[in-house]
């Protein structure tokens, strides 16, 4: 740096500093805070529309109703099925006779 | 200004250490400022641009290669933070430009930071960069080059230009 460089460079330095908010920091994650995107879960992103999110439900709620509804059900034999007739009766007697 | 802890402070922040990105923050906030301050010689635009700044930096944290000095990495954020404002405020002029005031025969002292304020602001945003970061913030040549993304040959030319004409408007100071 030559004379008249550093002449300058000391004149130049009567141009003050200005000093930060208090509140630099704060305002700065505030904005940060701000332009994040918002996250949603993945599931809204894969069915973007709300009428696809509720046929999709439905149709779910469907098939986990009759699975559990087919296999929930008790299996009765046939022959117990005609267990109500009474052997006195001719449908209890060829009941009866089938055995 | 560089610091070696800088880098080690990006990956803590980039883990989701926000504790990291505040301790970036409390070292280069004032002179993040005073670099926007003296491009845009307005205090409250600064401030503005300033925090635009750091909100672009977090945002392109991921960016940041270790090997870069952090510093001049944050600079060329803030000046081009600046540099949109000086667009804006061109194509959305509130009030017509004060004109540099001139030096008078026996200058007062406390008109001095004005003088030279006025006579930065007169400058080419170019050649109010590289004085800027060379007189106010210190950076070396190669540095300065980092941040404005030109050679150390483009750098010495803005100073020189720069100087002379700061020399011819600051003369009665001189």
């Amino acid at each position: 740096m030559n004379h008249q460089d550093d002449q300058l460079h000391r004149l130049l330095q009567h141009w003050r500093e200005v000093e930060p908010a208090g509140n630099f920091d704060a305002q700065v994650w505030r904005r940060i805070r701000q332009s994040e995107p918002v996250r949603r879960p993945w599931l809204i992103d894969w069915l973007p529309r709300p009428a696809w999110t509720l046929a999709a439900a439905v149709a779910v709620g469907l098939v986990i109703g009759i699975a559990s509804g087919v296999f929930s059900a008790p299996v009765v034999p046939p022959t117990e099925q005609l267990s109500f007739l009474a052997p006195t009766t001719l449908a209890g007697a060829l009941r009866g006779g089938h055995r | 200004m560089a610091d070696a802890q800088d880098p080690a402070l990006v990956a803590r922040t980039l883990a989701g250490d926000d504790a990291a990105f505040d301790e970036l923050l409390a070292r280069y906030r004032k002179p993040v400022l005073n670099f926007a301050y003296r491009l845009l010689g307005d205090a409250t635009e600064a401030e503005d641009v300033a925090q635009d700044a750091f909100v672009r930096a977090y945002r392109h944290l991921a960016d940041y290669h270790p090997r870069r000095q952090f510093s001049t990495w944050l600079f060329a954020i803030a000046r081009h933070a600046a540099i949109d404002r000086l667009r804006y405020r061109q194509r959305h002029p509130t009030a017509p430009l004060a004109a540099a005031p001139e030096p008078a025969a026996s200058p007062r002292y406390d008109d001095l930071g004005e003088h030279i304020a006025a006579a930065i602001a007169g400058l080419p945003e170019d050649q109010r960069t590289a004085i800027v970061l060379a007189e106010y913030h210190g950076l070396s040549h190669a540095e300065i080059a980092g941040v404005m993304d030109c050679t150390e040959k483009s750098v010495e030319s803005r100073l020189y230009r720069a100087r002379a004409a700061l020399r011819e408007k600051l003369r009665g100071f001189l």
